[in-house]
């Protein structure tokens, strides 16, 4: 094969080199190999790249083992050599062209990619830049800017604003992303409903919000005494902070007004507190006048007495050996008459038929231990004591039909059955007037109440006790079930039912302390024992009023 | 660290901000709020207003250091914002009364937190990066290691021509592209896992190891592995330079937006608070 090979070397300015040379091979060599007689000084081309054979006007080029080349830029492993053909080896194009005479095969050789150390560098220098890998900041910080203006303002405020809105973003609940924590357990059923206690925009939650569903809400105090109206529900009652719902309960609250009471209620009967050490005795109201239905707060200080018309010693009947009735010796204790109500907080009131009458039956006539008379109005027993000793003239007088003619018309009455009956009349009334005087006497119903003999008849004076001693604290007999009964009342020496056995307030002091109490006292503030919605009057009936 | 804004003024905004962060603190801890803790008591109305204007504030230095033509230097301001912006996390944190819930308002402290933990992470960078670039690049500049890295390509490319196809593919795939950065994993990592010098470097230790080289050959070869040492010792200084410029600026691409996104929140937080009183 005799081959031309034109050797093509382009300048700068466009210009071309061309160089040629002949060679006279079998096969031709394409190649980095210096041993190459086409050799390609480029270290992306093979030593034995690929190879040109055949004879008498048909040449073909093949690639060596699995060197690429491509020719007219497709891959190729063999081709028949045509004239033009561009054969591409690593960054070389070999083009065949017309030989000269006397010559094969013609074949121009250029370097069409020459390596280029400083554009390789240069390839991604972007990519060096953080910031190509990252979105743009500007773009990223309006768009999200937006997104959260939004999602949580733009759109709840809408959803509070137009009720339509609301019930169509039910499903995602726009407002739920403005709520500032758990509501409390007891306003889960209007959680959903922000508008039920968030009324107008901007204004903080009003009372009327809570008394729409809080109507029977009670005042404080008076308010003839003292206004309130300007304190807001919501200053004590907080919500969103948990399940619970708070309640302010510092005796700072309390004693901000209890301490000078004056102060803000210039005609009130209250004394001042300061604290639960200087709180001030005790002051039961008590039964100031047995009769009116007056009730007095006295000072447990000054040992008062409340005159109830009632006489029951206390230390007789918890005598520690016992008391002989007819049943035997009885012991008794406190709860023997003292019963809690069902909630276990305060006591019922004694009654004579449950409490009193296993031992004070109400008889009268020694002959007939079975006769008793009702507990009540002296004209109750009267009558009852009257029909008794009737029944008795009744049963012994059975002569009377021997004094009836055998022919009597009807409603009249022989000289001798009238005569009989008058008789019998005056029996009865004597004996009836003699039980009285004996069952309402100092053996009978005296011994317990204050009975006295009118020109009218026998009279009970009304027994007065005052129901509820201390009505503005909260006592709960059962929370103080494991502390002896006499621990705090002294029942055991009281001799006399004028005596209060109501304990003063030294003895709750010998278990609590204050709301900072001392190491072996029970913590307390003014709420454990007081309730701050005392006042019987709804406060939205006062607001009604006003 | 000589006169830096961390040491501005002897620690003056230091001191500020540790005497806010105190006095936040102990006024917290003196506190006796009707419930728990929570940003409607007087105290939590305080810290979120304080809070709220300190954000303001904080942001107005990214306008602030943008202007040019102040003649005052910024380092002044600078330390006034890495130190109270700190503070800010203390009042920002006692104002949550450390009530938190899936809400705007969580929303937004979550983003404070986000913008001042990109913000110390930027104030540990700028504090100890400089002088790791500086150790890391000696007298030679980026650009000119790169340039150096070329240089070796070229007598890499040129130095492989005598030997076995398979170094020279090796050798030119490992000069085809500069094999720096690429990606973000790649760039803050520091490292390239698929390194064609490193594998052209191995390849040819390997063919050394063997010994079945001829003198010629074997002269060649450690030409070429001479320059791919060193080029290889420039691309992991190029790499460092890389890793610690981005994190130089990395922080930047959070600390910013995170800003934007933090008023934006901060506004539907007060709103939506006193909208529903």
């Amino acid at each position: 094969m005799k081959a031309r090979i034109e050797q093509i070397v382009r300048k700068r300015k466009g210009l071309a080199d061309v160089s040629e040379r002949d060679v006279d091979v079998a096969a031709l060599r394409i190649g980095r190999s210096g041993a190459a007689d086409i050799h390609l000084a480029d270290p992306r081309v093979r030593l034995d790249h690929a190879v040109i054979e055949g004879a008498e006007g048909r040449f073909e080029v093949r690639a060596v083992g699995d060197a690429i080349m491509l020719v007219d830029g497709r891959p190729t492993a063999v081709s028949v050599l045509e004239r033009g053909a561009r054969i591409s080896v690593g960054p070389y194009e070999l083009r065949v062209g017309e030989a000269p005479a006397g010559r094969d095969l013609a074949i121009a050789v250029e370097l069409v990619d020459p390596f280029d150390a400083e554009s390789a560098a240069a390839l991604t220098p972007d990519m060096r830049e953080i910031g190509r890998h990252l979105p743009e900041r500007r773009l990223v910080a309006w768009v999200l800017s937006l997104v959260i203006l939004v999602l949580f303002l733009a759109v709840p405020v809408i959803a509070a604003l137009s009720p339509g809105v609301r019930e169509a973003t039910k499903s995602f609940r726009p407002l739920v992303a403005w709520s500032t924590g758990p509501i409390s357990n007891v306003h889960r059923p209007i959680a959903e409903n922000c508008s039920a206690c968030h009324a107008k925009p901007f204004v903080q939650v009003e009372n009327a919000q809570c008394l729409a569903c809080h109507a029977s809400a009670r005042q404080h105090a008076d308010p003839q005494i003292v206004d309130l109206g300007g304190l807001r529900c919501e200053s004590c009652h907080k919500e969103h902070n948990g399940v619970r719902l708070a309640t302010r309960a510092d005796d700072g609250f309390c004693t901000g007004c209890h301490s000078a009471i004056a102060g803000v209620a210039s005609n009130t009967a209250l004394t001042n507190v300061g604290s639960f050490a200087a709180h001030p005795e005790f002051r039961p109201g008590l039964v100031a006048d047995p009769v009116g239905p007056d009730i007095r707060r006295v000072s447990l200080a000054s040992r008062p007495i409340e005159s109830s018309n009632l006489r029951f010693p206390h230390d007789k009947h918890l005598r520690r050996e016992g008391l002989r009735t007819a049943g035997g010796i009885v012991t008794l204790a406190c709860a023997s008459c003292h019963v809690p109500d069902p909630g276990g907080g305060r006591m019922r009131p004694v009654r004579m038929e449950s409490q009193c009458s296993g031992c004070h039956t109400l008889g009268f006539e020694r002959r007939f231990p079975d006769w008793t008379v009702p507990h009540g109005e002296p004209d109750k027993v009267r009558r009852a004591i009257a029909g008794l000793y009737s029944q008795l003239a009744l049963a012994e007088r059975r002569d009377v039909d021997r004094v009836r003619p055998d022919r009597q018309r009807p409603g009249e009455s022989t000289p001798e059955e009238r005569a009989l009956r008058e008789a019998d009349r005056a029996w009865v009334e004597a004996r009836t007037e003699e039980a009285m005087a004996t069952t309402l006497g100092a053996s009978g119903c005296g011994l317990c109440h204050a009975t006295e003999r009118t020109p009218e008849g026998w009279a009970v004076k009304p027994v007065r006790v005052s129901q509820e001693y201390m009505p503005k604290a909260r006592f709960n007999h059962a929370r103080h079930g494991t502390v002896d009964c006499g621990e705090c009342h002294a029942a055991q020496n009281s001799s006399s039912s004028e005596e209060v056995l109501m304990p003063g307030i030294e003895t709750c002091r010998g278990c609590h302390g204050g709301p900072v109490p001392a190491a072996d006292k029970v913590a307390s503030t003014c709420l454990s024992c007081h309730a701050f919605h005392a006042h019987p009057v709804p406060i939205r009936s006062a607001e009604a009023v006003r | 660290m000589q006169d830096s804004f961390l040491t501005y003024r002897d620690f003056l905004f230091l001191k500020a901000a540790g005497l806010v962060g105190l006095l936040a603190v102990v006024l917290y801890v003196g506190h006796t709020p009707m419930d728990v803790p929570n940003g409607g008591t007087w105290l939590g109305y305080g810290l979120g207003t304080v809070s709220f204007l300190l954000v303001l504030w904080l942001a107005w230095f990214g306008i602030r250091k943008r202007r040019y033509g102040s003649a005052k230097p910024l380092r002044g301001w600078l330390s006034a914002h890495v130190y109270l912006g700190s503070a800010l996390l203390v009042l920002g944190t006692l104002h949550t009364g450390l009530q938190f819930g899936w809400n705007v308002h969580t929303l937004a402290y979550a983003l404070m937190l986000l913008v001042i933990g990109s913000g110390i992470f930027g104030t540990v960078a700028y504090a100890r990066l400089p002088r790791l670039v500086a150790a890391n690049r000696g007298r030679q500049t980026p650009e000119a290691m790169v340039a150096e890295i070329s240089s070796l390509d070229r007598e890499a490319r040129q130095a492989a021509m005598a030997l076995d196809d398979r170094v020279t593919a090796m050798v030119v795939a490992a000069s085809d592209r500069l094999e720096l950065g690429g990606s973000l994993r790649r760039i803050l990592s520091g490292r390239e896992p698929s390194c064609r010098t490193a594998a052209c470097i191995a390849h040819l230790e390997d063919l050394a190891a063997k010994g079945t080289l001829g003198l010629e050959e074997g002269a060649k070869l450690g030409t070429l592995v001479r320059l791919l040492y060193r080029k290889g010792e420039l691309l992991h200084r190029a790499r460092a330079d890389l890793r610690y410029r981005a994190l130089l600026d990395i922080w930047l691409h959070v600390h910013v937006p995170a800003t934007a996104l933090l008023i934006a929140a901060l506004v539907a937080h007060v709103v939506s608070v006193f909208f529903f009183w």
